[in-house]
């Protein structure tokens, strides 16, 4: 009996040692490729948020620890995954080489184009004359299990230079059996996804370790594993997947059950929908699949040890839950709301539309339009109109919003947010301001707001119109922001007419960078120059340098910044020929002077009567501008010219003989005088200064319909009598006055207070001894002057 | 027995002053041809001669001076890893690997360079690690991490009191010095793999490689003396002043570059042995003052180097 007993003992002890596994004094050499987070080298995809580095390391600490309890002794070529513990790839050999292990396996992951995912494993040497016969060995007995854990599409095992041409760095210095697996594909994103999965990873891990144990002859696991993944049949993903099962949505944070045993495995957020239960016992399993919202389900597997049982599962939504708002927007805890924002609500299930927007309210009263995503899941409400400022407002949905099996919420749900002070987009300012006159034909107009502006909402919303609507082309659009406002700049691309009413339109759809619209169209009316200007003698064209120098050497200069401050000829803008002068300035004080000497000093000549001027395209800086002249004892004067309070071409002139020099006279220089009121810094052009301007006059002033009106003058030509019609929307002291040509008042035919109303003034020649010509009639009131033209014939 | 193509590629000497010793370095001559084979890890013989391996370590080749022939030795698998020499330069000591049941099996060997005759030193064993030749021509060597000690003779073992000389070995995460008769483990940088590891020829000070710090020397009781930096597989000059080593980058998976420098002992100077973009020199070891190495592609060199 106690032979048998014996037997019986030792034919235990047999089968237990045949079926055990072990691997007690192997030496292993796990190398996690790569290592830290170096977009150049450690193989990121953007797409899932996959840093290969992160998965090789994964699944060697999950390799290491199983290796660990099978009783090899494992070497791991790095600590940690950062970028300060990346060795290269000879310290990697290195590791191995010196400790004289069994055996070596780097584990990657591989890329190419997103459309691959088989396995691949790889040997040092070619594929029929491995530099180790056991490591080829070793990669068809591993392989096979990595593509079986990742069901990959093939599985390859192939020497480094027969399938890549080179030899990989960490095989080529070993001193031992070694291989190099690539799993699976991170860049086929699906896979992707499933290698963010720690389980996965643990899965691929357990893989090697079949394989090991089947070259290491260390015998098999007596347990085996169950996995798979869950899916939902009804939704289609919306990247790259081969056909089949891939293309189908997996389910987030699913939870499954096995019995017996009740172990539970909780799904990771990351996609994937992958599960994983090992060191299961041989036998039939039940797997319970639940997830809020879906049916519960199960199915049924046996275990076999050793290897992997896969229970993939469809699951399906729940249809007879009432559906509940996931999420929504905006978040009631932020302060305050963009009065532009939108509302965003996410369901459990999906919904009938018609039946959610019939529900939706909003207090106080919004209309707006929804816009649904295609799993009818969710919805994104924007109103018509921005929010009312600082306001709360209350979004409800009530039980008749249904889901798509009909099933409503089970009560009202609301929250509420507030809205920020501002719902509109202001314009503070313009230049030309609305109904201002004498604005330049080459105007730049200035546009600033409360808010800096979207770019994209002005493609069709900015408009320069004459007045009979037809737009104007424009050019030298610029769009720009200054502590918290908006600017839009541009200029007509062709000037404009002279004495002509023109309008800026700016739509109502403009919006800040915040989507906030201006909501109402705004319409800026101005009127062109009426100055008419015939060309005189032009002394310098700009064309070159010339005299011309920087300000940085003028005595008359004064607190600017020199490395700023320059005078350069430039192709940017002109008046005539191809080039004009530019003048940038910047003030490093209160009371700078921006000087441009001209060294060669060119002569205006000595007549009195001759008006010396130049074109200056201005920056609105109102700054002012003067101009310095010589006279031939070098006594020099600086002349005020004008404020700078325009943009585009004006010329600007005044006799010579308003200068107080006498004799001949010569032009020293051009300067930008500071004022308390100007621009620390600006541009000016300058073109075509000349002497000798033979016309400067004025014609059919102004008219500004429904306020002040100056009618033309009938008959016209005339003689000796003609009527002037003009009317004043208000009260108030008013001249009417005759010039001629050179500007000198010839007639006075009203000097009085009046009235608002219309008046009829006759202007007859005989009581005045005027010859024939042309003359200019001036309307003056309340600060403001009308000119226009008539012609006297005898 | 294949006749080896010898190229001489760079002619002209550069001169650079180290430790007011000029160095001039001088031309590079390429030992051997692609079509004779993959050659790599070099070694040179005491008397001078250069030996190499071939892909895999399998086998023990070197080049006969005078016929500029390439003559294979053996065949051994891994017999071309770390393999030594006897002081006198007649026999060469390495391990032959055999893979049993994907168990990897070492037998210690030594062979006769002139009658190719092999002894048997160590039955086959697992976890044999290099063997090392002392001054005295013991052999040591370990065994599953246990220093064995063959005396001159190659037959009888001996204890580590009577070895002449310091012994250092590194297994695990640390350094392992046998000296007086005593054995003692430093850590340098702490718990972390040490690799490429030797004496200086005056055996007073450690040259090692920590795995994450870079290289290092250290006196024999782990006191650091110089940090070298990230360089790979240094040696050590045989006079001590110099360290040779390998500068190679990669990107996890192919060397992208590697280049031969040499360092001062005190890491103060060091200079640009190769600078080629096509080729990638890697693991230089020294023929007296001279360089010999590897490249990528398999093919031996050396690069005279002239201190003055």
């Amino acid at each position: 009996m106690k032979f048998i007993t014996n037997i019986l003992v030792l034919v235990f002890f047999i089968a237990i040692n045949v079926n055990s596994q072990s691997l007690l004094g192997v030496k292993i050499c796990v190398d996690p490729g790569h290592g830290g987070y170096d977009a150049a080298n450690d193989r990121f995809i953007a797409a899932t948020g996959f840093w290969e580095s992160e998965g090789n390391w994964d699944k060697a600490l999950h390799l290491k620890q199983m290796l660990i309890d099978l009783g090899a002794i494992v070497y791991m070529t790095r600590s940690g995954n950062t970028n300060s513990d990346d060795p290269g790839l000879s310290v990697r050999a290195a590791v191995a080489n010196n400790n004289n292990v069994d055996i070596f396996h780097s584990i990657h992951s591989n890329g190419f184009q997103g459309t691959s995912n088989y396995s691949l494993m790889l040997f040092k040497g070619t594929d029929n004359a491995p530099a180790n016969p056991a490591s080829k060995l070793y990669g068809e007995r591993v392989g096979p299990k990595i593509y079986a854990a990742h069901r990959t599409t093939a599985l390859y095992n192939r020497g480094d230079m027969s399938f890549l041409g080179y030899n990989l760095g960490v095989l080529n210095p070993l001193n031992m059996q070694g291989v190099l697996s690539e799993g699976s594909f991170h860049d086929y994103i699906p896979e992707s996804w499933r290698l963010l999965n720690t389980y996965y990873r643990k899965h691929e891990a357990l893989a090697i370790t079949r394989g090991l144990l089947l070259h290491l002859n260390g015998g098999t696991l007596q347990t085996g594993a169950i996995a798979g993944i869950v899916r939902d049949p009804s939704k289609t993903v919306t990247y790259y997947a081969f056909p089949g099962n891939d293309q189908k949505v997996p389910i987030n944070n699913i939870k499954i059950t096995i019995q017996p045993g009740d172990l539970v495995f909780n799904g990771d957020d990351k996609n994937n929908g992958f599960y994983l239960f090992n060191d299961l016992l041989p036998g039939q399993y039940k797997v319970i699949f639940e997830r809020e919202g879906f049916f519960k389900d199960s199915s049924t597997v046996s275990v076999v040890a050793n290897q992997t049982v896969f229970a993939d599962k469809f699951i399906n939504f729940d249809t007879t839950i009432a559906p509940i708002v996931d999420s929504y927007y905006p978040d009631p805890s932020i302060d305050s709301v963009k009065t532009s924002d939108v509302v965003k609500i996410k369901f459990s299930r999906p919904m009938n539309r018609a039946t959610v927007e019939s529900s939706f309210s909003m207090n106080p009263s919004t209309t707006g339009t929804f816009t649904w995503t295609s799993d009818n899941m969710s919805f994104t409400f924007k109103p018509d109109l921005p929010y009312q400022p600082k306001q709360i407002y209350t979004v409800t949905l009530t039980p008749l919003a249904l889901s798509i099996w009909n099933v409503g919420l089970s009560e009202n749900f609301s929250f509420s947010f507030s809205t920020k002070f501002r719902n509109r987009l202001n314009i503070e300012n313009s230049y030309p301001g609305e109904n201002s006159i004498e604005i330049s034909t080459t105007v730049q107009i200035r546009l600033r707001f409360d808010a800096p502006i979207f770019q994209g909402s002005l493609a069709g919303n900015v408009k320069l119109v004459d007045d009979v609507g037809i737009q104007q082309t424009v050019t030298n659009v610029k769009v720009t922001a200054v502590e918290g406002k908006g600017f839009i700049y541009f200029e007509p691309r062709y000037p404009l007419n002279n004495n002509a009413i023109y309008t800026v339109i700016l739509n109502g759809k403009i919006t800040d960078t915040d989507s906030i619209p201006m909501v109402d169209t705004v319409s800026i009316n101005f009127r062109t120059t009426t100055e008419n200007y015939v060309f005189g003698n032009v002394i310098d064209n700009f064309e070159t340098i010339g005299g011309w120098r920087n300000p940085n050497i003028s005595e008359n200069s004064a607190a600017i910044d020199t490395s700023i401050s320059k005078f350069a000829i430039t192709n940017e803008k002109k008046v005539t020929g191809s080039n004009s002068g530019r003048l940038i300035y910047q003030f490093t004080g209160s009371n700078g002077i921006a000087a441009v000497p001209n060294l060669t000093k060119p002569s205006i000549g000595s007549n009195t009567d001759s008006k010396v001027g130049l074109w200056v395209f201005g920056d609105l800086s109102m700054n002012i501008l003067e101009y310095f002249f010589a006279d031939a004892q070098n006594n020099t004067v600086a002349q005020f010219v004008d404020t700078i309070s325009w943009t585009g071409w004006k010329i600007k002139y005044f006799p010579i003989g308003n200068i107080l020099l006498t004799g001949e006279k010569f032009l020293t220089e051009l300067s930008v005088k500071q004022t308390n009121i100007g621009s620390v810094s600006g541009t000016i052009y300058l073109d075509d200064f000349q002497n000798d301007i033979l016309v400067n006059a004025k014609e059919d002033q102004v008219e500004i319909p429904n306020e002040f009106v100056l009618n033309q003058n009938y008959p016209n030509p005339f003689n000796p009598s003609t009527i002037i019609d003009w009317q004043i929307p208000s009260a108030g002291f008013v001249t009417l006055k005759i010039y001629d040509v050179l500007g000198n008042e010839v007639a006075t035919l009203i000097n009085d207070y009046k009235s608002a109303g219309k008046y009829t003034t006759e202007f007859n020649t005989s009581k005045f001894n005027l010859s024939s010509g042309i003359y200019f009639y001036s309307l003056t009131t309340q600060g403001k002057v009308y000119t226009k033209k008539l012609l006297l014939l005898k | 027995m294949k006749k080896c193509f010898i190229y001489i590629f760079l002619f002209g000497f550069v001169t650079v002053n180290l430790f007011g010793q000029s160095v001039r370095i001088g031309e590079t001559i390429q030992l051997t041809n692609k079509s004779d084979g993959y050659f790599m890890s070099p070694k040179i013989s005491p008397d001078g001669k250069i030996f190499f391996s071939s892909q895999g370590y399998k086998g023990i080749f070197y080049l006969e001076k005078e016929t500029k022939r390439i003559i294979n030795i053996n065949d051994e698998l891994g017999a071309g890893y770390e393999f030594t020499f006897s002081p006198d330069g007649k026999n060469v000591i390495y391990r032959s690997d055999r893979y049993i049941n994907g168990l990897k099996y070492s037998t210690l060997k030594e062979q006769n360079l002139t009658t190719k005759e092999v002894r048997i030193l160590q039955e086959e064993s697992r976890h044999m690690d290099v063997p090392q030749v002392l001054n005295d021509g013991k052999i040591v060597y370990g065994i599953d991490d246990r220093l064995q000690i063959l005396a001159s003779d190659r037959v009888s073992k001996v204890d580590i009191t009577l070895l002449n000389e310091p012994v250092v070995k590194a297994v695990n995460n640390e350094i392992i010095i046998y000296n007086n008769g005593i054995r003692r483990t430093v850590q340098p940088q702490g718990e972390r793999y040490y690799v490429w590891t030797s004496l200086s020829p005056d055996k007073t000070k450690l040259l090692f490689y920590a795995v994450g710090k870079g290289t290092f020397i250290s006196d024999l009781n782990g006191k650091i003396l110089v940090e070298l930096g990230d360089i790979r597989s240094p040696q050590w000059s045989p006079n001590g002043n110099w360290i040779s080593y390998m500068l190679d980058e990669d990107d996890g998976e192919i060397v992208l570059s590697s280049d031969i420098k040499i360092i001062s002992h005190d890491g103060k100077i060091s200079h640009q042995i190769t600078s080629t973009d096509q080729i990638k020199e890697i693991y230089p070891v020294w023929n007296d003052s001279n360089l010999v190495y590897a490249d990528s592609d398999g093919i031996i060199y050396i690069t005279y180097l002239i201190f003055e």
